[in-house]
């Protein structure tokens, strides 16, 4: 069955057909809200947020839009996320309770290298704005068009703050070589 | 690093990333989905049930005149229905309502934009097209559009994400000024004024290269007389009121060119609310105006000016509580980088000329005594007495931009508490942990010693060693440790179990380096943490190299 007869078996309530588009996207979501900074234990959650919402919407998707959709909703899922993340963080802060850090050792499990972590995490470190064009360019290897849709941006605005954003991981990455070769 | 790197870089990411293992259970996501229906079901039957308890009494009432009389039956059988049919009409006017709130919303946020977006160009005195042009506000624009016409957003918004939505528009829009302005006469804390200055830093440089590119068809006439009456010249005096009102003076650069140049702070045009930031904002702003300390290998500005500057710089970096944004790094880097030339001499003011030279020994000499910081007067301290000494100075020679960095995180320990966790991967010192350091240890023991401790990352390295003191293992120790180093292991001398560690820390970045934090009730005999840095052997493994405390 072709992906556009899967949403629109899904638009008609077809359970088993929207489990398919769920096994089909999954990774994609996984990965961008990833990408955004979300936690690798929290990856779960936040994508059954996003595949929840999408059913919600499923009747208003055109076929052809259906991946920018998926990708918008993936992005405001994460906000959602960052804010709750900054109101816990906030609470604790207020509490005096010492934050607990898995985290570190937990990405040790998703990422591998010593080199990818650095680059990972000084994307991570990027402003939202710089880091989405980025993320989108590189890892999902979108066009400009397509990025700018999903950002409510124009084509330039992507091409700059794409430009930006490489020009600023450069700059973190050299300073990270510059260290170890000094 | 050039692009092909960079590309590389990224390839290899992304490949990591695609191996990401899938997470999410599909099935549960209609378990949610079904439950959510549920909930809502039920809220839908309750809406539509309650009703009648109160219409049940007026069909009692209505119905017992409508034994009487037949108009007061046919009045009531039509109040009874009402509740369904009421519940649809509301709904769809909740809904008209709430698109109409929406638009409005939309509204009244673009003309507020658009006010602010005439109040800046005409305080910046440009045309609407020369506004438009700039970045910072191409920015705003963006990110107007992206609040007012992302619908989904809007869908599932509430009155606090419109109101953050507002504020966010709204703020993006700004000058230097504004940025300034926004302090409004109130002290700020750190974070704060770190905000500030963030929303200075948006357009300063832009408007700084604007306004010196306008002078461009003045330049001859400041040239042959940079005193001149700007009055006479009321398209140069435009230029310049409107980059005065941005805190930027007019400077003469060593080729003789005019340019623009803000500086807030103790500029002729500062700013009135300058003083109510933190002060240990200053060294962002520092950086902000200085540019660039170095220049190729030396300096940009005069020894003691440089030396000045990183006094401001180095206050900033102690203080910030974030030290792995990138605002931080960078500065970071120019105050390990610039402080090497300052320290070792550069073309401009060499420090050996045949023999030391004496102006560089009297700049040694103020860094030790303190006239440009803290950080660096025990290093300067040390290269004087060395100098004294054999006329030589291995740790001068040796410094690296490293040895800054780590005395840069001892103080910030002593000053802010604890190095920012973030920058490294913690691991808890349990039962569990220790029993897999001593399952590390076994395999030590039954495997070719150099080769097993080759493969061991730094973590492994330093609880390794925790663990050989801990059981005096002496040529364990040995081999973990590079063969030249000078350890001052003397307070790790008394470990004799690792349960006096909490946590070990491996410094998450290029730097090879562990952090041992130790339990509080043990604190007061071994101290609260140390840091072990570790470096290459001649086969390029690691090995530990040095242990502060």
């Amino acid at each position: 069955m072709t992906e556009a007869e899967l949403i629109a078996k899904a638009q008609q309530g077809d359970k088993e057909a929207y489990i398919e588009l769920i096994r089909i996207h999954q990774q994609t979501v996984e990965k961008f809200a990833y990408q955004c900074g979300v936690h690798s234990n929290d990856l779960a959650d936040v994508s059954q947020e996003v595949f929840v919402k999408l059913y919600r919407f499923l009747h208003q998707f055109k076929q052809d839009r259906f991946t920018t959709w998926l990708y918008k909703i993936t992005l405001n899922a994460t906000r959602d996320y960052y804010r709750k993340e900054q109101r816990e963080q906030a609470k604790e802060e207020r509490l005096s309770v010492e934050r607990q850090l898995p985290s570190s050792s937990a990405e040790m499990h998703v990422l591998n290298f010593e080199e990818d972590r650095v680059l990972h995490n000084a994307i991570k470190a990027l402003d939202e704005k710089y880091r989405y064009p980025l993320v989108l360019f590189y890892f999902h290897e979108l066009k400009y068009e397509e990025i700018a849709e999903i950002l409510n941006i124009s084509l330039s605005t992507v091409k700059i703050r794409l430009l930006r954003a490489k020009e600023k991981l450069k700059v973190v990455l050299m300073q990270e070589g510059s260290v170890e070769n000094g | 690093m050039d692009d092909k790197q960079f590309e590389k870089r990224m390839e290899l990411l992304k490949k990591s990333y695609d191996r990401l293992e899938p997470q999410l259970d599909p099935e549960a996501v209609f378990t949610q989905i079904e439950k959510e229906n549920e909930v809502q079901e039920e809220q839908e039957n309750s809406l539509v049930q309650k009703p009648p308890s109160k219409w049940q009494k007026s069909a009692v009432w209505m119905v017992s005149i409508a034994s009487v009389l037949l108009v007061s039956v046919l009045v009531s059988s039509y109040v009874i229905q009402q509740p369904v049919s009421l519940s649809s009409e509301e709904k769809a006017l909740k809904e008209d309502e709430k698109k109409t709130e929406e638009k409005d919303w939309v509204k009244r946020l673009t003309e507020k934009y658009n006010s602010k977006k005439e109040q800046i160009r005409r305080e910046l005195s440009v045309t609407i097209d020369e506004l438009n042009a700039f970045q910072f506000i191409k920015n705003a624009d963006s990110m107007l559009e992206f609040y007012t016409k992302n619908n989904l957003r809007l869908q599932e918004s509430d009155e606090q994400y419109l109101k953050d939505a507002e504020e966010n528009v709204l703020n993006e829009l700004t000058t230097p000024r504004r940025a300034l302005e926004a302090i409004n006469g109130r002290d700020l804390i750190y974070d704060e004024s770190f905000t500030v200055y963030l929303s200075y830093e948006q357009s300063v440089i832009e408007l700084e290269e604007f306004y010196s590119g306008l002078l461009e068809p003045f330049q001859p006439l400041l040239r042959k007389s940079p005193d001149i009456n700007i009055n006479k010249y009321p398209e140069l005096k435009v230029i310049i009121d409107a980059a005065n009102a941005q805190f930027m003076e007019l400077r003469r650069d060593e080729n003789g060119s005019f340019y623009f140049k803000a500086d807030p702070i103790n500029g002729e045009y500062r700013s009135t609310d300058i003083n109510n930031l933190h002060p240990d904002i200053f060294g962002y702003f520092e950086y902000l105006e200085k540019g660039y300390l170095l220049l190729a290998d030396d300096l940009r500005y005069t020894r003691e000016e440089t030396a000045r500057s990183l006094k401001i710089i180095e206050r900033t970096l102690l203080a910030d509580k974030n030290p792995d944004s990138t605002a931080y790094k960078v500065l970071r880097e120019t105050f390990e980088n610039t402080w090497l030339v300052l320290l070792k001499g550069s073309p401009k003011y060499p420090a050996y000329n045949g023999k030391l030279h004496v102006d560089h020994l009297n700049f040694l000499r103020d860094v030790a005594d303190g006239k440009y910081g803290e950080l660096m007067k025990k290093t300067a301290e040390t290269v004087i007495k060395e100098l004294e000494k054999s006329n030589n100075s291995t740790t001068l020679t040796k410094l690296s931009s490293y040895d800054i960095w780590t005395i840069i995180l001892q103080k910030r320990e002593e000053t802010t508490g604890l190095i920012n966790d973030s920058d490294f991967i913690i691991v808890d010192i349990n039962n569990q942990e220790m029993m897999q350091i001593e399952a590390v240890y076994e395999q030590y023991k039954k495997s070719d010693s150099e080769t097993f401790i080759n493969q061991l990352r730094p973590l492994n390295i330093v609880s390794l060693y925790l663990y050989a003191k801990s059981i005096d293992d002496k040529s364990l120790e040995k081999a973990l440790v590079l063969p030249d180093a000078r350890l001052d292991s003397s307070l790790l001398d008394n470990v004799k179990s690792l349960d006096v560690v909490s946590q070990l820390g491996e410094y998450e970045g290029s730097y090879p380096m562990v952090a041992i934090r130790i339990e509080s009730e043990q604190q007061n005999k071994y101290g609260r943490q140390f840091l072990v840095k570790l470096s290459k052997n001649k086969e390029g493994y690691n090995r530990i190299s040095g242990i502060i405390d």
